[in-house]
Parts: C-alpha cells; sequence; structure tokens
C-alpha cells in the first residue's frame, strides 16, 4: 500500500514537471501530449503556407556560385630528370608525395627486404636530425607524413598547410635521401620489420596475394618477396640500405607530385631538395614474366579458415584495354558475406549474387593489380575449410561466366559505378596526389579523370569479350592459405576452368 | 682555474697533461687487475648509462656482465687477473653508445616549443 502511493506520487511529480495535462488526453497510452503540441495546434488553426521555393520579400537575392574552374595539370622536368608533376586546387592544405620508383622489385638477393627496411626508417633519425627533432619539426607545421613501400615504388607522402608545404617537402626529401643508419637506426626498424612479418601470419588475404606474386612471378622481380624475410632482417645493416639506395635512387626515378601548391613554387622546392643530385643510369628492372602454377601454404592451427587465390595474367598499367579490365573487376565486384545475399540488400555484382550466397563463403571480391607491363587479375575468396571445395568450384565458375558475355544493363552498370568510383575517389587531394605520381610514372603524362570517365562510357560488351579472353587464356595461379587439407590440387582446378 | 691563466698556456696545459696521464694510469692499473674496462664501472643510474645499455647487443651486455662478476669474484678472493691476462685488455674501448644517448637528452631537455 505504502509503496503503491509512493510510486503514483513520483509518478505525478514527474508528470508535473514535464507540464502534462493528464496522461489520458490521448487514446493511445503511448502518446503523451505536452505544452509544444497545445503550440502547434492553436498557429495551425489559420495555416499560412510559405513555400521555400518563393524568397522572402526584403531579403538579398543570394548569387549562385560559380562552378570551379577545371584544374590544370602541369608537369615539369629538371634538368637531371627528376619529374614534378601538380594539379591546381583552390584548398587551403596541400597534399603531397615523393615517389622513387625502386621498390621489392629492383631488390637483388643482396639486398633482398631494403624497401620494407626504408619504409621503417622513414621519418625516423636522419643524418642531420634526430628522430626526436624530425617528428617535432613535422608536428610544428601541423602536418601529417608517411611512407610505404611497394612492389613497384617507394611512396614518402604528407599533408599540411599549403604555406607549409616548403618546410614539410623539405622534411620529406631529408629523410628519404638521408636516413640515418647506424646500429640503433637499424635495430629499431629491424624490430617493426619482424613485428611486420610477425603480424602477416594473422592476415590471410594478404598472404595470399602474396603468394600469388611469388608464383605468378617466379620468386623474382615481382615475385620478390614484399615482406623482408626473418632471417635477412636479422642480419640487414646499414652499409646494404646505403647500398640500395645509392643503386637504385637516381634523379629519373624520382617524381614529386602534390594537390594544392602552385606549380611553379612546387618546381622550386623540388629543385632545391633534389636538384644536385647526380644523375646516374640505374640497372632497369627484368621484364616480369608470367607463369601459371600454385602455392599452397599451410596456416597455424587454429586459423579456422582458408584464404584462396584464383589468378590469371592480367593488364599492364599501360595496356589500351586497362579501363575494361577494370569495368570487369567492377562487374564481378564483391566484399564481406555480411553485406551479402537476402532481400533488400540489393547488391548485384556477380560475386555478390553467385559466390557469396554460400553460407561457407566469409568473404570474396575481384582481384586486379597492374604494374608497368604486367598485371594480376581473379578472384579472392575466404571460406571455412569445409565449404572449400565447393567455394572453388564457385570461383572457376564465375571466372568461366566471362566467357559467355554480359548483358547491355549489366554493362551499363559496370561502367557507371567504375565512373562513379572513379569520381568518388578523386574527390580525395590524397588520392589525386598518388594518382599524378602513379600516372607520371607508368605514363609519362596524366589522363585526367573526366578523359578516363569519357574512355569507360565507350566500352562495348566486345570490349569485354575480348578482355576476358585474353584473360581465361594464361595459366592460372592459385594460391592457398590456412587450413589447406581440402584445397583442390592445381591440376584439378586447371582441368575445371579449361573444361 | 681563474688564477692559472696568469701562467702560460702550454705550461699548464703540459702540467695538466702530465697530471692527467699518471691518474689515468694508476686508475687504468687498478683496472686490469680486476678485469674491467672504464665504461663497466660508470654510474649504471645515470640516465644516459641506462639508455646506452639498453640499447648493448645481446653479446656485448653478456660481456660486460661476465667481466663485472669476474671482478667481483677476484675482489672478494684477494685476488687479481693474471699479467697475461691483464695485458690483453685494453681499459679504455668505447662499447657503450653514451654520445648519442647523451644528444638525445639533451636535445630533449633544451627543446623550446615554439610554435
Amino acid at each position: 500500500m505504502l509503496r503503491s502511493t509512493a510510486v503514483t506520487r513520483s509518478l505525478r511529480k514527474q508528470l508535473a514537471l514535464a507540464g502534462s495535462r493528464s496522461i489520458t488526453s490521448h487514446p493511445n497510452p503511448n502518446i503523451v501530449t505536452g505544452p509544444d503540441q497545445n503550440w502547434y495546434r492553436f498557429h495551425n488553426m489559420w495555416p499560412v503556407q510559405v513555400p521555400l521555393s518563393t524568397p522572402l520579400p526584403g531579403t538579398p537575392a543570394a548569387s549562385e556560385g560559380v562552378a570551379a574552374a577545371e584544374p590544370k595539370t602541369e608537369i615539369t622536368t629538371l634538368s637531371n630528370g627528376v619529374r614534378v608533376i601538380s594539379e591546381g586546387s583552390s584548398s587551403i592544405g596541400a597534399s603531397m608525395a615523393l615517389y622513387f620508383a625502386s621498390g621489392s622489385r629492383v631488390e637483388t638477393d643482396a639486398t633482398m627486404g631494403s624497401s620494407h627496411f626504408l619504409q621503417h626508417l622513414a621519418f625516423k633519425a636522419s643524418k642531420d636530425k634526430s628522430h626526436f627533432k624530425m617528428t617535432r619539426d613535422i608536428e610544428k607545421i601541423g602536418g601529417h607524413a608517411v611512407a610505404g613501400a611497394s612492389r613497384d615504388c617507394i611512396a614518402y607522402a604528407g599533408e599540411c598547410l599549403s604555406s607549409n608545404a616548403d618546410r614539410l617537402m623539405a622534411l620529406m626529401a631529408e629523410t628519404a635521401l638521408n636516413p640515418r643508419l647506424e646500429d640503433l637506426d637499424m635495430d629499431n626498424a629491424r624490430a617493426l620489420v619482424l613485428n611486420d612479418v610477425a603480424n602477416s601470419s594473422k592476415n590471410g588475404p594478404g598472404t595470399v596475394l602474396d603468394a600469388m606474386h611469388t608464383v605468378a612471378y617466379s620468386g623474382r622481380g615481382l615475385g620478390a618477396p614484399l615482406l623482408c624475410p626473418s632471417n635477412v632482417a636479422h642480419s640487414m645493416s646499414g652499409d646494404t640500405i646505403s647500398t640500395f639506395l645509392k643503386d637504385t635512387v637516381a634523379p629519373s626515378r624520382v617524381i614529386v607530385s602534390a594537390v594544392g601548391v602552385e606549380h611553379a613554387r612546387l618546381v622550386d622546392m623540388a629543385s632545391a631538395a633534389f636538384g644536385d643530385m647526380a644523375s646516374s643510369n640505374p640497372v632497369a628492372p627484368a621484364d616480369a614474366k608470367y607463369t601459371g602454377g600454385e602455392f599452397y601454404l599451410p596456416g597455424p592451427m587454429d586459423m579456422g579458415e582458408v584464404h584462396i587465390g584464383i589468378g590469371m595474367e592480367g593488364l599492364g598499367c599501360s595496356h589500351a584495354d586497362l579501363l575494361a579490365l577494370a569495368t570487369i573487376q567492377t562487374m564481378l565486384g564483391g566484399g564481406d558475406s555480411f553485406s551479402a545475399g537476402g532481400p533488400g540488400k540489393g547488391l548485384k555484382s556477380r560475386i555478390f549474387v553467385n559466390v557469396l550466397y554460400n553460407q561457407g563463403v566469409l568473404s570474396s571480391s575481384a582481384l586486379n593489380v597492374s604494374y608497368a607491363e604486367t598485371g594480376l587479375f581473379g578472384i579472392t575468396a575466404t571460406t571455412t575449410p569445409d565449404h572449400t571445395s565447393v567455394t572453388v568450384e564457385l570461383l572457376i565458375k564465375e571466372l568461366k561466366r566471362l566467357k559467355t558475355g554480359v548483358s547491355e544493363e549489366e554493362l551499363k552498370r559496370a561502367v557507371n559505378m567504375t565512373r562513379a568510383s572513379l569520381f568518388l575517389n578523386l574527390e580525395n587531394n590524397g588520392i589525386v596526389c598518388e594518382d599524378l605520381g602513379r600516372q607520371l610514372m607508368y605514363y609519362g603524362k596524366r589522363h585526367t579523370g573526366k578523359e578516363l570517365s569519357d574512355q569507360l562510357k565507350k566500352i562495348t560488351a566486345a570490349d569485354l569479350q575480348r578482355v576476358s579472353d585474353k584473360l581465361l587464356s594464361s595459366d592460372p595461379v592459385v594460391a592457398a592459405y590456412g587450413d589447406i587439407s581440402c584445397m583442390p590440387s592445381y591440376s584439378t582446378i586447371v582441368s575445371a576452368m579449361k573444361a | 682555474g681563474g688564477h692559472a691563466k696568469r701562467h702560460s698556456h702550454s705550461t699548464m696545459s703540459a702540467l695538466l697533461r702530465m697530471a692527467a696521464r699518471w691518474y689515468q694510469e694508476g686508475t687504468a692499473k687498478e683496472l686490469r687487475k680486476y678485469g674491467l674496462l672504464y665504461q663497466d664501472i660508470l654510474n649504471e643510474f645515470h640516465p644516459d648509462v641506462q639508455v646506452a645499455l639498453s640499447r648493448l647487443s645481446p653479446e656485448e651486455l653478456s660481456n660486460r656482465n661476465k667481466r663485472l662478476k669476474r671482478a667481483a669474484d677476484l675482489s672478494v678472493k684477494h685476488s687479481e687477473l693474471s699479467p697475461e691476462a691483464q695485458a690483453k685488455i685494453d681499459v679504455w674501448r668505447k662499447y657503450l653508445p653514451l654520445e648519442r644517448a647523451q644528444e638525445e637528452r639533451l636535445e630533449r631537455a633544451s627543446y623550446k616549443h615554439i610554435p
């Protein structure tokens, strides 16, 4: 009795604070009316419609904005061969990148792993500055700097205010050309390299991609390991790194790109940083030759997954059909199984519809990597071990389906999605900066987004057919990592693909 | 100090050099008796020495600890190293990366943030 009156008293107090007349004014007990409702009821008795399309009298007319001018790309080559490319932008921030067209493909047996080490030596101590000073200098200009080494280049990227761009570029050049390579610096980099190697066992898709490269390019050049092998890392010395830098970094391989920095200013910055680099003719990397093959790598005992990749020879960056290949990749699509299947999901790319409906497939997507003269194309998937053979069958079926052509609707959708992702990516200055540098590296000139989009619009089903036929004519490369006991053999896969 | 400035620079520094050499040879003789290097007996609680010790290779660290244990053993037995073994020791060998540790500490301590 006492408790119920206490409850009702507190309830009434709450309602009184809320200002409600009563909780029974509406037949639905979930709807509680408040004082605001009364205001609306009163003011809606004489409705006055003021459409938002007519301006209120007495307000100044808004001036229509002027469309931004199409940004201009400018390219300059310095006297020693360093190339500078920039795109104008009205943004207050600058994105800059420095590319050395070296990477793991130019490593020799003696310098194996140097690119990976250089990635971890970046923005640490240089010959003149300590790590502490380098970090504080970057912080002082509010900059953000990263470095990454891949198979065909080592990239140093940074962003800061456009007014501070020269200072950041000087720091980037300093760390790229003159990293400090004493024992302590090498030990610190070694710890990071070994950490990467240890973590790679947990990165299934990355391991599969590396395995596909290793077997497709016979372990050399593009097939050389991206991560420094741990036995090599333990004995890596500063001398090896400086030899690698001396042998592979030539002015003709240096590209400076930026968005949001005036071209003339960028050229000055590049001259200040690289102007006195002596030109040299580094040994060009051997052209990568693709071969089919298999690489099945057993994973840790408790992995519980199999990561699979089935690939074929793709197209190099300079190939005329590169955009058609990109359209095929979009058409195949793919992603995580969480987003797949079921009514209302609406994801229509082929891998979603034909591969990811299967319960055992955890994720699957199309793979398309291109280097200067060659590339890899295929489908990767992650699956539970007992669904391995079913998944491989589905992947093979999907790859063979490329031969049977594509409907107009599917082609149009794939082209539009590719164009959309192209433009969406070009909204990001960092990506534009990377695009500038890489296009200069591969083509020697830059194709704007609009040019690429126009070329995409011209793609026909016949183009896709031609590219698919070319893809499927090469021997497949099959890689698997994890619980590989249920993986079908390479010969089974090859005969299934040829059937 | 200030008083010595009135003498000729070369005389003072020659005297100092003689004194320093006498002191160094005496120290080296004592250290050699126990099989130690000079950098073995530096104050291990000094921040630079601590940082430098953390950067030693496992081999150097192990050798240092063995030298220290051997010296403690010799001291407790009121004994000293044999003359042949003493002759092999280079007391002034620098194996601790102290310069870099000191540079880093001083740079950090003296850093003035002026945005």
